[in-house]
């Protein structure tokens, strides 16, 4: 398999990226968020009633995703990534405090040899946050100043750390939150915009990165048992 | 003899072999990590793997489990206590050997 994680990594930083390698976490995350985000918006097409036990299920999935992502994705990993090329410990969550504005300046990658992944931290919840923000900046650009804000931060989060977004896919969701000022959403669901292009947005990188990973890793070619001697 | 040879001289033989200090760098920075992980991350063949974890499990520095995840067999490897310490104290003299300098000015 050509190796698609960056030699410059250290053994732990390696480990830390090998958790995206199949594109499942943001596969995952991405749907919850396009689910959250979609239902506003068929509750208005669709003329239904209240949204609000929906919203709050899908919330509540979110909720036990985001605390128990590891053993989630680690049940799907065991059927998709782990026969194909391997197993590593999954990545914990940093304990240190972050160090946001730093990593900004700060030449040299920010974290050291662990197993350590800030993917919840740096990701999920700013595309999550972005989505509480339309409360504070109501107005028609709203949701798309919190779009184009939050591809820039992820960008600048993210870049030097174990799963840096690239510039043009960043671009991609900024662009995608300039268009959505234009396409005719209800009033009321605006307010999701953000929830759904971000999660749009992440759902059709993992599934891509899902994609690829599994062409250039079919089952068969995998070899991995201890030999005895 | 020099300072400097008689601590390579010291040097622990079965970490000091490019392959299993390889496998033990990458077991140093994770958890654990399953048979076809640590093959494919150093770029070793089955056999060469096998026989290279074989020497540091007899040593008593990684621990080899057979497990299941989900319905997937896997053979996983993991650090010991023993592993951890002897590990670290090589690095330590490694650099000892490599930087004294760098090491005199932490002491």
């Amino acid at each position: 398999m050509k190796d698609e994680l960056s030699p410059d990594l250290t053994p732990g930083q390696r480990a830390a990226a090998y958790w995206f390698v199949d594109g499942l976490p943001e596969l995952v995350f991405g749907l919850v968020f396009l689910l959250i985000g979609i239902v506003p918006f068929a509750v208005a097409w669709l003329h239904l009633r209240s949204p609000k036990p929906v919203l709050v299920s899908l919330l509540m999935v979110f909720l036990i995703l985001f605390i128990w992502d590891r053993r989630i994705l680690g049940w799907f990993k065991a059927r998709v990534t782990y026969p194909r090329t391997g197993y590593v410990h999954p990545p914990a969550d940093p304990t240190a405090p972050p160090q946001d504005f730093t990593c900004l300046t700060d030449p040299s990658l920010p974290h050291d040899n662990e197993n350590v992944t800030w993917f919840r931290n740096r990701t999920v919840l700013a595309i999550f946050t972005g989505f509480n923000f339309f409360q504070l900046f109501p107005g028609p650009w709203a949701p798309s100043i919190i779009i184009v804000a939050t591809a820039a931060v992820l960008y600048a989060l993210n870049r030097r750390l174990e799963h840096p977004y690239s510039l043009w896919s960043v671009a991609l969701l900024a662009a995608a939150g300039l268009v959505v000022h234009w396409l005719p959403f209800p009033p009321e669901a605006r307010q999701f915009l953000p929830l759904l292009t971000g999660g749009g947005w992440l759902f059709i990188r993992g599934l891509w990165t899902l994609v690829h990973y599994l062409r250039a890793n079919p089952l068969a070619h995998a070899s991995g048992e201890l030999v005895s001697e | 003899m020099n300072d400097r040879a008689e601590e390579v001289n010291q040097l622990n033989r079965v970490i000091h072999e490019p392959t299993r200090l390889a496998i033990l760098s990458i077991l140093a920075s994770v958890e654990e990590a399953d048979f076809l992980y640590l093959m494919r991350e150093g770029g070793f063949t089955q056999g060469n793997l096998s026989a290279h974890l074989a020497k540091l499990e007899e040593a008593g520095y990684i621990k080899i489990v057979k497990t299941f995840k989900g319905k997937y067999p896997m053979t996983i490897c993991k650090l010991t206590t023993k592993g951890k310490l002897e590990f670290n104290g090589y690095a330590k003299r490694m650099i000892g050997i490599l930087q004294p300098q760098k090491l005199a000015r932490k002491r």
